[in-house]
């Protein structure tokens, strides 16, 4: 086992996946999304589909809690390791199938710099030093001092059994930078799990189609007040059943 | 362009929108040419399936002419010109499942997978003109339809057969064909059918196909049996039994159908009290669904028989018989349509002569008049059975 896969071992199986965890109710649980489906496909579209993760992003900036957040997930992908590892190296390609990221850009040899795009904050950039890179195994970064968020991750590539393809596996953890907006922090940085998820399904689609599936753009009928009211609520962000209705209207808040 | 969109619960309207766009390299844009309502439209109609919402273009079954293709289409399966059936599952033709012909699991085709995955742990392929769990993509029941991955599941049609001959092939004829196979029929069996809708008809002739020796089906509209029993099956009307398991005993010497398959889903229709349970769990959302049909079927079976599901359900279902299911060693299955593993097949039996599926089809309509055959469809009224919309012509006076 070698260092990285260890890397993260002191935070247990996880706390930020159980959270995500919803206890909803069957059928309530199914009204609730049904609102969160609302808010998926807004008219402002792009940069509204944006702003969960931008949130996320500020989350990990303004954590003000002592615990580091760490999300994780893993996905098949019907590809081949060597083929799964190129992809992901292929930093400068992040703003494709990452909606959060501005740009990738080299700015030495195992360093990059990110920026992202935050609604109320703004900028946030950070330089990612690649610490270790293996062909067809995985990948480590971590941010250098100077970054405005602080923050390391890995992915790892796996041959799945039976010659389904490549197990990947992408973990980041974020440590909390001093002050800030304790209680909106919380919040936000609840998305960081489901925005990991989001971003390795859009590479998984990438690789797989060579396209990431979409409806922003169809055509529709009218839709009713309360509906483009609920469109316009962050949509990338899931209101799952554990964060309802109270929670959305926060996040309406926050973003305006 | 002109589409049906879903405005509410029992309301459908024809609304002008903008033509749909490409909106990814591998779409293509269909110009509709036929297009018809499916009974699985009567559950978002009534409001029974979560993740509607107003102004969503409904309807999956369609076919027309493709008049643009993205720079991602493979040329050399698709061009614009060709005259296409279009299948309402939608597939990416590249993962896990769609190498295993798996079409209706496709892993990359629900863009909202995760209001999927947290109501069933995975998500299934997106669907066209269905809620926004299965991915929110606008629907056939207009002029124009934007089609993606358009190099997997549209197929083409030679020249010469008309739209009604092969419109089916969309969903309705492979989705019963599929519920036949899935009730793995082996020669001689004797299968039991819920439901005489056109899911039902074609279940029928395709045990047949599959080489069923009896078929017993069972709704409780005579224009529907009637239709049942020229696809040559015996036929029960449950409302005029006293109980529908113990005429399909009788009718197989105490040993049941070999077979059963649930061709209603979930918006059942019985009598007595349990049926009233369901209805007022539903009305009060404490149960999503009324599997009055599947309860039936699993009861009903043989010892170490098959239930097949090819009857849309959404959620979470009460009192479903499994201790008998248990213990009589029975073996379910269901999904979604599979639909590129038959479209091919079904097209070379339809122009074999082996079957006709515009036998189905009660209505032929201009689309204008779509809300008001959605409410007939409902209520079976002007013995409906399927109906067909014109997308480009003129309403009537």
């Amino acid at each position: 086992m070698h260092e990285s896969e260890t890397l993260f071992s002191q935070h247990g199986p996880d706390g930020s996946r159980s959270k995500s965890i919803p206890k909803w109710g069957a059928l309530l649980g199914g009204g609730t999304l049904a609102v969160v489906g609302l808010t998926r496909r807004s008219k402002s579209g792009i940069a509204m589909a944006a702003a969960g993760g931008l949130l996320a992003y500020a989350g990990m900036k303004l954590n003000s809690n002592t615990e580091p957040g760490v999300a994780e997930t893993s996905l098949l992908l019907n590809t081949s390791p060597d083929e799964a590892y190129r992809f992901w190296r292929e930093f400068e390609t992040i703003p494709q199938y990452m909606s959060h990221i501005e740009s990738v850009n080299k700015i030495a040899d195992r360093t990059y710099r990110f920026i992202a795009r935050v609604p109320v904050i703004g900028q946030v950039r950070w330089d990612a030093e690649l610490y270790t890179d293996r062909q067809s195994e995985g990948i480590d970064w971590r941010s250098l001092p100077g970054s405005d968020v602080d923050a390391e991750g890995s992915v790892r590539f796996r041959k799945a059994a039976d010659d389904r393809g490549t197990i990947v596996t992408s973990t980041v953890r974020f440590r909390p930078a001093a002050g800030g907006l304790a209680g909106a922090a919380r919040y936000l940085s609840k998305s960081a799990s489901f925005l990991l998820r989001q971003n390795l399904r859009r590479a998984k689609a990438l690789v797989e189609t060579g396209e990431i599936p979409t409806t922003e753009g169809q055509s529709h009928g009218p839709r009713s007040v309360v509906t483009g009211v609920m469109r316009s609520i962050n949509p990338v962000k899931p209101a799952r059943g554990e964060h309802g209705f109270q929670e959305m209207v926060e996040a309406r808040r926050s973003v305006s | 362009m002109k589409a049906v969109c879903w405005m509410g619960k029992e309301k459908v309207s024809v609304e002008d929108v903008p033509d749909p766009k490409i909106l990814n390299p591998r779409d293509a844009i269909v110009r509709i040419t036929s297009t018809a309502i499916c009974g699985s439209d009567l559950h978002l109609y009534g409001g029974f399936v979560p993740t509607m919402e107003q102004g969503d273009i409904v309807g999956h079954e369609f076919m027309g002419e493709v008049v643009e293709i993205g720079p991602g289409v493979d040329r050399n399966k698709l061009k614009v010109g060709d005259r296409v059936v279009v299948p309402f599952t939608i597939a990416c033709g590249n993962c896990f499942f769609c190498k295993r012909q798996l079409w209706s699991l496709c892993d990359n085709s629900n863009p909202n997978y995760w209001i999927a995955e947290q109501m069933m742990g995975y998500s299934p392929s997106g669907l066209f003109g269905y809620t926004h769990m299965m991915g929110g993509y606008a629907g056939g029941q207009a002029q124009y339809a934007r089609v993606p991955y358009a190099d997997v599941g549209p197929l083409k049609i030679p020249d010469g057969m008309p739209d009604d001959k092969v419109l089916f092939l969309s969903d309705i004829f492979p989705t019963g064909y599929f519920g036949a196979v899935n009730a793995d029929i082996q020669p001689g069996d004797t299968v039991a059918i819920w439901g005489c809708g056109p899911v039902g008809q074609f279940a029928i002739r395709s045990a047949f196909m599959l080489g069923a020796e009896r078929v017993i089906a069972i709704d409780r509209f005579d224009y529907r049996l009637q239709m049942a029993e020229q696809g040559g099956a015996e036929t029960i009307n449950y409302e005029e039994v006293d109980d529908v398991i113990q005429t399909i005993k009788e009718m197989t010497g105490n040993i049941g159908p070999d077979s059963c398959i649930d061709a209603v889903g979930m918006e059942a229709h019985d009598h007595g009290f349990m049926y009233m349970m369901d209805r007022t769990k539903q009305a009060i959302m404490a149960e999503s669904d009324r599997p009055i049909a599947l309860r039936q079927a699993i009861q009903a079976c043989r010892k170490g028989g098959t239930v097949s599901v090819p009857g849309v359900y959404a959620g979470f279902d009460d009192k479903i018989p499994m201790g008998a299911f248990m213990n009589k060693a029975l073996t379910m299955k269901t999904g979604q349509t599979h639909m590129m593993r038959f479209m091919q097949p079904l097209l070379e039996r339809i122009q074999g002569g082996e079957i006709d599926p515009s036998f189905v089809i009660s209505h032929r309509v201009p689309i204008a008049d779509a809300p008001e055959m959605y409410k007939i469809f409902r209520d079976k009224e002007d013995n409906c059975t399927k109906v067909v919309l014109d997308p480009w012509a003129a309403a009537a006076a």
